[in-house]
């Protein structure tokens, strides 16, 4: 047993900034400078809660040597502080804002960093919590959970974040679809030509080196860059076939950056099938013929399913990256998350660039661990790593 | 059951095996010994096409294999490697199955035939479901032998199939193995470097030599011909037998206090070279002798593990 | 400057196979690189085109360039030490679980797209070269963080084994063992935080910070073809050569740590 200092030192952090650093910060308007808010002024009661839980977890942390058992207490403790956060946050927000429909209330570097610190210490305690324990469970569901029910509840609506989002809700939820259709359907593209065309590398040697090249050159050249070399033989593209320039292929707007997503989605999908198959336990494949598979039955019973863990994680890395990526889609008038970046920065308005480049991160993190947990489903048991 | 016919095969301008003729009867179980790169597995890979000859011709049951499509044929013979080659991504149950499966047996018939099959190679019917992972390599090993049965075939081909376990899971692998083939009587061509798994197994040894087969013989015929010979040529592949007969068989005898008394044992003189003791245990196929002195006393036992390993000591 | 002679084997191998020496790829971009920065109306009478605009008349195209290699080297000389240093502690101290937060941490944020960063950077340090630099030093940091974990712990067991044995200390044997081996893993993680930083500050443009990304914008603003390749030609070249330069490096390093001279991989 030792003292657990992570969670010392992030539970001891997080104390130390809800008490001393600006929790809240409050704008007359959108656009005017805030007011620092401290949490002992604004949370009342709530900072009393917020200060226990921090402390609670810096003295169990230290106690570790001591006592084996307080990692449970830890998680525990560390989850409501955490947990209790935003609503605290909100329900403050509501009082701050009175009823000014312009205040703009956001959350301070207290609160960011409150939360940093509470959510390392958690970490720190549950990660020797056994892996399928209910309190593990509890303590990542109860946060999301917690920040649900707050803003189904009308808590939140004062935060500055969501008093944007709710301006402009239906904006958002189109610029939300055209994002996914951009960078999921670029994606999936992606990935129907890439892995026919690492196959294609496996079997054919000669294309080898060319694609290597594109391959590598592609992740290495800005995609800003990319996308203004586009411009110009798109436009040509969308003007030389008419059909084409009806549906939208032109030098602006979703097509040059769909053709970039795409490409940046092709060459990896394309790079891991090939590494992928070449990969594969060649005595596997020594025994597969030896036992009288044709290669075709080689392929599909063997080469394939143990190929399979790799070429889906190109495919995931390549729908993460797009989410992100499709930021950019906005700069030549794409649409897209971006949109709200592009505008935010335009305007001078943090709340806007926070709301859209939030959301895309959110996305993106969430593609992530979807695709994971999707792609774990279809990989063989006896090819899985332990953890997720 | 199985003849090769003055079989070249050459990769670049090297010849991994240069006009080797061999021929293996129905049942019998031949072990093909040679020094590292002198040919063996190449051979032993043309048997089932998995290498096609430059010239010369393999029969199986008296038809060139070349006239039977590589697939078919493949299935029809058993094959074991060294590294075993289980497919990590099916359960040991799944592997056994695959040959059966390949050709059409009914479900019903294989699950019964693949727990036939893991009892056969001592492990029991749940091991069906557990993942090639959680082997280990011995486990491995006997899940590889399994799957070459599966389909009964009448013809295995073993690759050095034990060569990757630890020397006392090997020498207990190899111990099943020749009681599974004594029940089955298959007719199996294996490949081995480990001149004690050779003596052990074998029906008739096969010493093979920069891409040549030298000398095909039973053990008993080694030995009769002449005994220096037999080691000679039999172990002087990879090393020096010199210091083998300069060694006396006291050198290395146990007391028979320590091991106990085995009547059955044929005898040899305490002053008999250990070359010649290592013959006589090829010709009666044991691995135990028992010594008498000069008066013809009993002095002790001389085990197998004790010559090879005096002499796998040297320098 | 052909580091091959210091090794007779590779140098063989490399005449053997009549390879261009490794630095004639890297030294041609340069080249190329520069030339575009200085004489770029030679590209554009090349293909017929010519930009307009204030911008053109108002910053020469070298001082962009000048702006996005300091933008590029002022964040990585932060991202790098650092990154570095917390690699060595996490591995050094991993039982304290400070390397299974640095993992979890540092995959997690590099799911984050680097425009979300840059953009996420304003609010907090406002516009122009202040959030540019926070936000490629933080991004910067991710692929060096992980590549030195990597390679610190991908050092095999039996050399850090004998080091101990003969009686190093630890500071001993991170120091002559464990890094030697670790560099051509930790420097591949250097190149692609550089080559990273070098694209994420074309996107510094929008948030005031100047670079080869501000002709790129303001073309694809104003529709300009011309100026859009003032911007994109240099930034994409500067980029190649970062990435050439940089695994010639790392081709050093493996070579040093008795590998093989292949830049591939990792």
């Amino acid at each position: 047993m030792t003292v657990d200092w992570i969670a010392l030192a992030g539970a001891g952090a997080g104390l130390v900034s809800a008490a001393a650093l600006p929790f809240l910060s409050l704008r007359p308007n959108r656009i005017l400078a805030g007011v620092p808010q401290y949490a002992m002024e604004v949370l009342g009661a709530g900072s009393v809660l917020i200060f226990t839980a921090a402390a609670a977890a810096a003295v169990l942390a230290a106690l570790r040597r001591r006592h084996s058992g307080l990692d449970a207490a830890g998680t525990l403790v560390s989850g409501a502080g955490l947990a209790s956060l935003l609503p605290l946050a909100g329900a403050a927000a509501d009082r701050l804002a009175g009823d000014s429909a312009v205040a703009r209330v956001s959350a301070g570097p207290g609160l960011w960093l409150a939360a940093a610190g509470l959510g390392a210490a958690l970490f720190s305690f549950s990660r020797r919590l056994p892996s399928r324990s209910a309190l593990r469970l509890a303590a990542a569901l109860a946060i999301p959970a917690a920040a649900a029910a707050a803003g189904l509840a009308g808590l939140l609506d004062d935060l500055s974040l969501v008093r944007e989002l709710l301006s402009r809700r239906d904006t958002f939820t189109a610029e939300l679809v055209r994002h996914l259709a951009l960078a999921g359907g670029s994606a999936a593209l992606g990935a129907a030509v890439g892995i026919p065309l690492g196959l294609a590398m496996h079997r054919r040697p000669r294309w080898r080196g060319l694609i290597s090249v594109a391959v590598s050159g592609a992740q290495v050249i800005p995609t800003l860059s990319l996308l203004g070399l586009l411009i110009v033989p798109m436009a040509a593209l969308g003007a030389a076939v008419p059909y084409l320039g009806r549906i939208g292929v032109r030098g602006v707007g979703w097509a040059p950056a769909f053709v970039v997503l795409f490409l940046y989605a092709l060459l990896p999908i394309a790079g891991n099938t090939f590494a992928a198959l070449g990969a594969v336990a060649p005595e596997a494949l020594d025994a597969a013929r030896g036992m009288g598979m044709s290669r075709r039955q080689a392929f599909l019973r063997v080469q394939a399913p143990l190929a399979l863990p790799v070429i889906l994680a190109g495919v995931r890395t390549a729908f993460t990256a797009n989410m992100g990526n499709a930021i950019l889609a906005a700069l030549v008038g794409g649409g897209g998350l971006g949109t709200l970046v592009f505008l935010g920065l335009a305007q001078a308005a943090p709340d806007l660039i926070l709301l859209g480049a939030l959301s895309t991160s959110t996305l993106a993190l969430a593609a992530d661990r979807a695709l994971a947990l999707a792609f774990r489903l279809a990989v063989s048991r006896g090819l899985r790593s332990e953890a997720p | 059951m199985i003849r090769f016919r003055n079989i070249v095969k050459s990769y670049g301008s090297a010849r991994a095996v240069d006009g080797a003729d061999l021929e293996i009867a129905p049942g019998e179980l031949c072990v093909l010994i040679g020094p590292s790169g002198c040919g063996k597995s190449t051979l032993l890979r043309t048997a089932n096409r998995m290498v096609e000859p430059d010239s010369g011709e393999v029969f199986v049951d008296g038809r060139p294999v070349r006239e039977h499509p590589p697939e078919e044929l493949r299935r029809g013979i058993g094959y074991v490697i060294q590294s075993v080659g289980l497919f990590p991504h099916m359960t040991v149950g799944d592997n056994v199955a695959v040959v059966p499966r390949l050709l059409g047996i009914d479900k019903g018939e294989i699950a019964g035939r693949v727990d036939r099959m893991l009892e056969l190679v001592g492990l029991s019917p749940e091991w069906s479901s557990r993942w090639p992972r959680e082997l280990s390599g011995g486990e491995a090993q006997r899940v590889g032998v399994a799957r070459a049965l599966a389909a009964d075939p009448p013809i295995l081909l073993m690759d050095e199939p034990f060569g990757s376990v630890d020397p006392l899971t090997r020498v207990r692998l190899q111990r099943e193995f020749l009681a599974i083939q004594r029940r089955l009587h298959k007719t199996v061509l294996f490949v081995t470097h480990d001149v004690e798994e050779a003596i052990r197994l074998a029906d008739r040894i096969a010493v093979m030599r920069s891409g040549r087969i030298l000398r095909h013989a039973t053990p008993e015929e080694f030995v009769a011909t002449d005994a220096e010979d037999f080691v000679g040529e039999f172990l002087g592949l990879e090393y020096g037998v010199e210091i083998l007969s300069r060694r006396r068989v006291r050198e290395v005898l146990r007391p028979a206090a320590e091991i106990g008394s085995d009547p059955g044992a044929p005898s040899i003189r305490a002053e008999a070279s250990l070359k010649e003791a290592l013959g006589l245990m090829a010709a009666r196929r044991v691995e135990c002798l028992s010594v008498t002195d000069g008066e013809g006393r009993r002095a002790g036992s001389l085990r197998m593990e004790d010559v090879l390993g005096t002499w796998k000591a040297c320098p | 400057m052909n580091d091959a002679s210091g090794n007779p084997a590779a140098a063989q191998a490399d005449s053997r196979r009549l390879r261009a020496p490794g630095w004639v790829f890297p030294a041609l971009l340069l080249a190329v690189l520069i030339l575009s920065v200085l004489r770029f109306d030679l590209i554009e009478s090349l293909l017929g085109i010519r930009a307009r605009g204030l911008l053109v008349s108002r910053i020469p195209l070298w001082e962009l360039a000048l702006q996005h290699l300091g933008l590029v080297a002022a964040s990585s000389a932060a991202a790098v030490p650092i990154a570095l240093g917390l690699g060595i502690a996490a591995v050094r101290f991993s039982e304290s679980g400070l390397r299974a937060l640095l993992v979890a941490a540092g995959s997690a944020a590099q799911t984050f797209p680097s425009a979300a960063v840059l953009a996420l950077s304003v609010p907090l340090a406002g516009f122009g070269f202040a959030p540019t630099f926070l936000a490629l030093s933080l991004y910067g940091m991710l692929p060096v963080l992980h590549n030195t974990i990597a390679g610190l712990e991908g050092v095999p067991e039996a050399a850090v084994d004998a080091a101990r044995g003969m009686g190093m200390r630890p500071r001993q044997v991170l120091i002559r063992v464990q890094l030697p081996l670790a560099l051509p893993v930790i420097l591949a993680g250097v190149r692609t935080s550089v080559v990273i930083n070098t694209a994420a500050a074309t996107l510094g443009a929008a948030m005031g910070a100047g670079g080869l990304g501000l002709p790129i914008i303001s073309g694809i603003r104003s529709f300009d073809p011309a100026l859009i390749l003032r911007g994109a030609v240099p930034s994409a070249l500067l980029a190649l050569f970062a990435d050439a330069s940089l695994r010639r490096l790392e081709d050093r390093a493996r070579r040093a740590a008795g590998g093989k001279p292949d830049g591939r991989g990792a």
